[in-house]
């Protein structure tokens, strides 16, 4: 009964998300980003496309190849 | 098993607070004492203010428009406070160390303020970073602010301009 | 610094070109309303007996008065080595043989991409160019951003489009096109005021030369002369790639957690799964270490094979890059950032790729293992 209780009210905070406009900091934090850098992005990328038959990734409209 | 109820209950009470209707132009000012930043003295009192023209401004230094908004605020308060014009900044950052590092580059002359447990956040139903109330002399919110660019910056001198000649 | 010495005109070259975007005069005009960053990346790769990769990477971002988002890079790769060619039996089992004269390659390539933000919406066109002795490609993209829920979901949907040309430098007469289309849709939801998600789907469908000119197959026959094939490859193709990001911070310890992970299947018979894991924390004031472990694995090419069938199929590629193998990589950055706005990374990284690291086993048995080190070094300035 406990758990369920418990479960119902995780339940409920997943439902309705709500973070403040004010209690972002966290989320602004550069290690919080989704791309470390744009150089380091991109030169990682390019390292492993040129080795794996993989590619691709949350964007459109990259360059092609350098595939050595 | 009540203590998990309790939470329950606190999860559904939360929610509820979360819906309050915002605060926007005509309520009036809340009445707000919070500890100042980066400075001693007394409290800052929002209710002291009545009879001025005051801006309260939340803002913290990972909010990327608060690079703005801060220094022009700041050019503004040096321009107007002679006349009545006062500027509380709240802050929201989630070290007081973070603010400080930011008021380094960014130094201010106008009031800033501490905001624990998100009491004036909550209290001014903060929808966007930063979000700035624009009072007038009889305690009255007559222009909110959400977000900063250039054009606010224009916008919010004349609206300073004209609450401050009217009367108290 | 050291591909100053080694090459200086690429880049004199490159400084040039970084130059001519916009990007690096702006901040200078537009005063306090502009928040951004410029950057420089400089990767050494070394794969043992192989190639040698130096990358210089100039970058910038730029958002001007909360309307106008802007960024540009440019990059300048510098290979040199040789790159193996030939896959023959010819001692018995399919080895990877190195041929002919040694790659001495230059890749030059800019991005460039302008938005502008609409209240909720922001909308953005990207062009890219890249160039090299045997490849040229000219892509351009256009991407609708949807703040929503108090900026906690943020939408995305992406169109992009590229024209390549394939070519050789060992046979002049090679200028093949390529054509691809891309669509992209993304969601970005904050979870809690510690964690954010995103994940996205991109599809992508191309036609046109997948040849590589420099793979060739040979095939000795105890029965019959030998086979010699170059590499032949399927006029399209169709990918998936479904990639999801997790960011967790932990504010007891000041730490944070980077989890990606990618799925990617395509209609040649691979499908790949890229897994990184990452934990950034703090060492001293200004000072943070991040050790990262990345796990690959892919599944083999439905065409490919390290020797030549009998009767020889239409299309056929041993390029052991279309093989079953997995990968380990192991790395450790090290961060470095002071108030001004002045941030200094180096990275140190290590690649282990195998036929055994396949998952689940049954790696590709001609799969010759890669063992490469990269250091990384990038200074960026925020304004």
């Amino acid at each position: 009964m406990r758990i369920l209780l418990l479960a119902a009210a995780a339940l409920a905070l997943a439902a309705c998300v709500s973070v403040a406009p004010y209690q972002r900091g966290y989320l602004a934090r550069p290690d919080m980003a989704f791309e470390p850098s744009a150089g380091t992005a991109e030169a990682l990328g390019k390292t492993y496309s040129a080795k794996e038959a993989a590619s691709g990734g949350a964007s459109v409209g990259g360059g092609g190849c350098g595939c050595n | 098993m009540r203590r998990a109820a309790a939470a329950l209950a606190a999860t559904i009470a939360s929610l509820g607070a979360a819906a309050t209707h915002a605060l926007e132009a005509g309520s009036p000012l809340p009445a707000i004492t919070a500890p100042r930043l980066a400075a001693s003295g007394a409290p800052v009192s929002l209710a002291s203010l009545k009879g001025q023209v005051v801006y309260v401004d939340f803002w913290a230094s990972w909010c990327v428009p608060c690079r703005l908004s801060m220094p022009t605020l700041d050019a503004m308060y040096r321009k107007y406070s002679s006349k009545g014009f006062a500027v509380v900044g709240f802050n929201k950052d989630v070290s007081n160390a973070d603010a400080e590092r930011f008021l380094q580059r960014v130094p201010v002359s106008f009031t800033l303020a501490q905001d624990e447990k998100d009491a004036a956040a909550k209290a001014f139903d903060v929808k966007a970073m930063p979000s700035g109330y624009l009072v007038d002399r009889k305690g009255v919110v007559r222009r909110v602010h959400r977000g900063f660019t250039a054009e606010t910056a224009a916008e919010l001198e004349h609206e300073v301009e004209e609450l401050l000649k009217e009367p108290a | 610094m050291a591909a100053t010495e080694r090459d200086g005109s690429a880049l004199a070259g490159l400084l040039q070109a970084a130059l001519a975007l916009p990007i690096l005069v702006v901040p200078a005009r537009a005063g306090a309303a502009t928040v951004g960053e410029v950057g420089f990346t400089l990767l050494g790769y070394k794969e043992e007996g192989l190639m040698k990769v130096t990358e210089p990477v100039l970058w910038g971002d730029a958002v001007i008065d909360e309307k106008w988002e802007l960024s540009a890079s440019g990059v300048i790769d510098i290979i040199t080595g040789a790159s193996p060619q030939l896959v023959s039996n010819a001692t018995g089992k399919p080895v990877q043989t190195i041929t002919g004269a040694s790659i001495n390659d230059r890749r030059r390539t800019y991005n460039v991409k302008a938005g502008r933000r609409f209240g909720e919406f922001t909308f953005s066109a990207s062009r890219a160019h890249s160039e090299e002795e045997d490849y040229l490609s000219h892509a351009f993209g256009l991407e609708a951003r949807w703040d929503l829920n108090q900026k906690l979901t943020t939408l995305t949907a992406g169109y992009g489009k590229s024209n390549d040309r394939v070519r050789s430098s060992d046979n002049p007469a090679l200028d093949e096109p390529r054509y691809t289309k891309e669509y992209l849709f993304g969601i970005t939801q904050v979870l809690s005021p510690v964690a954010i998600v995103q994940s996205s789907l991109r599809y992508a469908r191309g036609q046109g030369d997948y040849n590589d000119p420099y793979k060739l197959t040979l095939t000795f026959y105890p029965d019959a002369p030998p086979a010699f094939l170059p590499d032949t490859r399927p006029s399209s193709r169709d990918t998936w790639a479904w990639t999801t990001r997790y960011r967790r911070h932990y504010p007891s310890s000041d730490a944070t957690l980077q989890v990606d992970y990618r799925y990617y299947h395509d209609d040649w018979g691979i499908d790949a799964h890229t897994l990184e894991g990452a934990w950034q924390f703090p060492l001293a004031e200004h000072y943070a270490l991040r050790p990262a472990l990345r796990y690959y694995t892919q599944s083999a090419a439905d065409f490919y094979s390290p020797t030549i069938p009998r009767p020889t199929p239409e299309i056929l590629s041993s390029d052991q890059r279309l093989a079953a193998f997995g990968g380990l990589s192991p790395s450790l950055r090290v961060i470095y950032r002071n108030d001004s706005g002045l941030t200094v990374e180096a990275t140190a990284g290590y690649v282990y790729n195998a036929r055994t690291l396949h998952f689940g086993g049954g790696g590709s048995e001609a799969f010759e293992t890669l063992r490469a080190y990269y250091g990384l070094f990038s200074v960026s300035h925020a304004f």
